[in-house]
């Protein structure tokens, strides 16, 4: 069986980032002085023509080929992350060294790349491929990001690691090409899901579940949850604040939509407490337990938002749980529009908050500590209340963006866990202790943001007037969390409307429980491609 | 296209026993039917090869990964290639013979020019790679 062949004009806005990629490489290598300056502009034109593109020609534009689904949640994370990727280029504007520009510029858009090839993946080969694409860059922007030792450390720490998770991935994903007997993950859907359910024998079951826990355990590193969350405190105190800030977004976002992916050729979401349950249960739990614990016995920031970085993981594992097939169409969405949501969100803030200590100095180093930004709102009254905003965002206070993204993670479990089931206690435990690590999490954000703006000491931190062009991006950070403040329902509901057809295709049939005719192909194609399957 | 997780695995398990059969055979026999002689050049190393000389845990120059690394993306190119090359090749020929795998291709989109633009986008990223390794100066040793 031969797949259909790339669908060149659906692949466009890859064809341009990636082209930009090489284009800065090239820039990057040359002699002139003017080329290399040019770098970082030519990163933000593909953008932003990419952001054009996708927003006025490719919005409603579906079709497949060689493995790639476009639809339209390809569209809206592809949206999400080229403007996510704008405010990361800008972020990332002055490098360490002046002739490593074109690499570092290139990385960023290789990665960006990888992203956008991530969400539109049903195949498990180029599903790999792409979370390499996104992953091996990081690594080298870690190392390229600073000149120091730290930098080195970090980079090599997280090159060693992330092959080994790199590795257990592979390995995952050969299991559960040997049970489900295709690389396809429409194909192999209902095969894998009858091992799970121990139809096949207890040895297809042994397989099956080594593959979607292995699988499931290399995709965690990626969003750096719990227990594989080990090495981010060290990898972010390490890389520059503008690579930290990537490192929030790209590889967790990544993350995050593979694993529905690997989750859609279980049965999870259909009512079931098997395995699979238990062991993203586990992780959820663990990671805004010990993400909180840990961010809270942190005094340097970037080791702080590092740890809460893995919190987060954590609450966002919650509607991961839930599924993508349940929920109203108000406030209380279902799983995967509030993990959308909530992953953009959180990107953004996230990178708010690198990007201004990246901006502050203290004695003209870069500002890490909380002793360092106490009393920043009488030197820098803006950059304070942004500051302030971001890390409210992040605890989850009402009027801010991080409030509705909790609301729509928790309200799609207990969604959930109200048509009742064996696994809706569990679901109900699972959000107590999300909400009570919300509590504790609050602690820690509140400590800073009252060290901003309530202290008073003679000497603080202040901007560096040459880091223009990452004010700006902070600045637009903090414009975009107002706005989503302001107006939720934006960006909510196009999250919402991106789902729904996954939601409408699979909902009817959870009444029925699994049926093992009901595949769930991934979060941007449903069954209705499965006529067409059998037609090839 | 289903493959069971129980298949016929005989031939694997009995090629798995030959190997191990064959391996015991040939060690028994050399210990049994070879001559035995001994000796200081019998005794070496290297019986007919350099005489080793130091650690072998010694420094060498870092750029040899370099060279290392350009080996990598190379060998992969062709590799990569041959395979294309053989498909393509007779890609003509097969489909005017009618054959199934052409008339395959050719319904599922992989016209002779896409054929060639997947290989030239493969060509136009080794040729980035090797241009940006040229003008940062890595083919110069000295």
């Amino acid at each position: 069986m031969i797949p259909q062949a790339m669908p060149i004009q659906l692949v466009i806005p890859e064809i341009v980032l990636a082209g930009a990629g090489c284009l800065c490489l090239l820039l990057g290598a040359m002699k002139s002085q003017a080329a290399r300056r040019s770098i970082p502009y030519i990163a933000l034109l593909a953008l932003v023509v990419d952001i054009l593109l996708t927003v006025f020609v490719f919005k409603n534009q579906t079709g497949a080929g060689a493995g790639l689904v476009f639809g339209s949640v390809t569209a809206f994370a592809r949206t999400s992350a080229l403007v996510l990727g704008v405010l990361l280029v800008l972020a990332n504007w002055s490098q360490a060294k002046p002739d490593e520009e074109g690499e570092y510029v290139a990385m960023m858009l290789f990665s960006l790349a990888g992203l956008l090839l991530v969400a539109p993946a049903e195949n498990l080969v180029l599903l790999f491929s792409a979370i390499e694409l996104v992953s091996i860059p990081t690594y080298v922007l870690v190392v390229l990001s600073r000149r120091n030792l730290k930098a080195l450390e970090a980079g090599t720490k997280y090159f060693y690691l992330g092959a080994l998770s790199a590795a257990i991935l592979a390995y995952g994903m050969s299991f559960l090409y040997g049970v489900g007997g295709s690389i396809d993950l429409s194909t192999g859907a209902e095969s894998i899901r009858a091992a799970l359910h121990g139809e096949r024998g207890p040895y297809a079951l042994s397989l099956a579940l080594l593959g979607i826990g292995l699988t499931l355990g290399g995709l965690f590193f990626k969003i750096a949850a719990a227990p594989l969350h080990f090495y981010i405190a060290d990898v972010y105190e390490g890389a520059a604040n503008g690579v930290a800030g990537l490192l929030g977004f790209v590889p967790k976002f990544a993350g995050l939509l593979a694993i529905f992916k690997i989750l859609s050729l279980t049965g999870v979401w259909y009512g079931t407490t098997d395995a699979t349950f238990v062991l993203i249960w586990i992780a959820a739990a663990l990671s805004m337990t010990l993400g909180n614990i840990l961010a809270f016995r942190q005094d340097n920031l970037k080791r702080m938002l590092a740890y809460s970085g893995v919190a987060h993981s954590g609450y966002m594992l919650v509607a991961v749980l839930a599924g993508p097939m349940t929920g109203d169409s108000g406030s209380v969405s279902n799983g995967l529009a509030a993990v959308l949501y909530y992953a953009v969100i959180y990107g953004i803030a996230n990178l708010a908050c690198f990007v201004i200590l990246g901006v502050l100095k203290f004695r003209g180093l870069p500002c890490e500590s909380l002793r360092e930004v106490g009393g920043l709102l009488r030197r820098e009254p803006a950059l304070a209340l942004l500051l302030a905003v971001a890390m409210l965002t992040l605890m989850g206070v009402p009027p801010l963006p991080g409030f509705w993204g909790k609301l729509g993670l928790f309200g799609s479990a207990l969604a959930v866990a109200q048509s009742g089931g064996e696994r809706s206690t569990w679901l109900v435990v699972l959000v107590v202790v999300a909400l009570l690590n919300t509590a504790i999490a609050a602690a820690y954000y509140l400590r800073v943001v009252a060290a901003l703006l309530l202290y008073e000491q003679d000497e603080t931190a202040e901007a560096d007037p040459l880091l223009e062009a990452q004010s700006l991006g902070a600045y637009i950070c903090g414009v975009l969390l107002l706005i989503f403040a302001v107006f939720p329902s934006v960006l909510m509901n196009s999250s919402l409307a991106a789902t729904n057809s996954v939601m409408n295709a699979a909902t009817p049939q959870i009444a029925q429980r699994p049926a093992a005719s009901v595949v769930v192909a991934s979060q941007g194609e449903l069954n209705p491609a499965k006529p067409q399957l059998s037609q090839r | 296209m289903q493959v069971p997780v129980t298949g016929d695995f005989t031939p694997i398990a009995l090629l798995i026993l030959g190997v191990i059969a064959l391996a015991g055979v040939i060690a028994l026999a050399t210990h049994l039917i070879g001559p035995q002689r001994s000796g200081d050049t019998k005794m070496a190393t290297y019986e007919s090869g350099m005489e080793p000389i130091g650690d072998a845990r010694r420094r060498f120059n870092v750029r040899f990964y370099l060279v290392a690394v350009l080996f990598i993306v190379f060998d992969v190119e062709l590799i990569f290639l041959y395979p294309w090359a053989t498909v393509a090749g007779s890609y003509h020929e097969a489909k005017a013979a009618n054959a199934a795998w052409a008339n395959e291709l050719a319904a599922t989109g992989h016209t002779p020019l896409y054929l060639l633009g997947v290989i030239m986008v493969f060509f136009v990223l080794l040729l980035v790679g090797f241009i940006y390794e040229w003008q940062k100066g890595i083919f110069k040793w000295d």
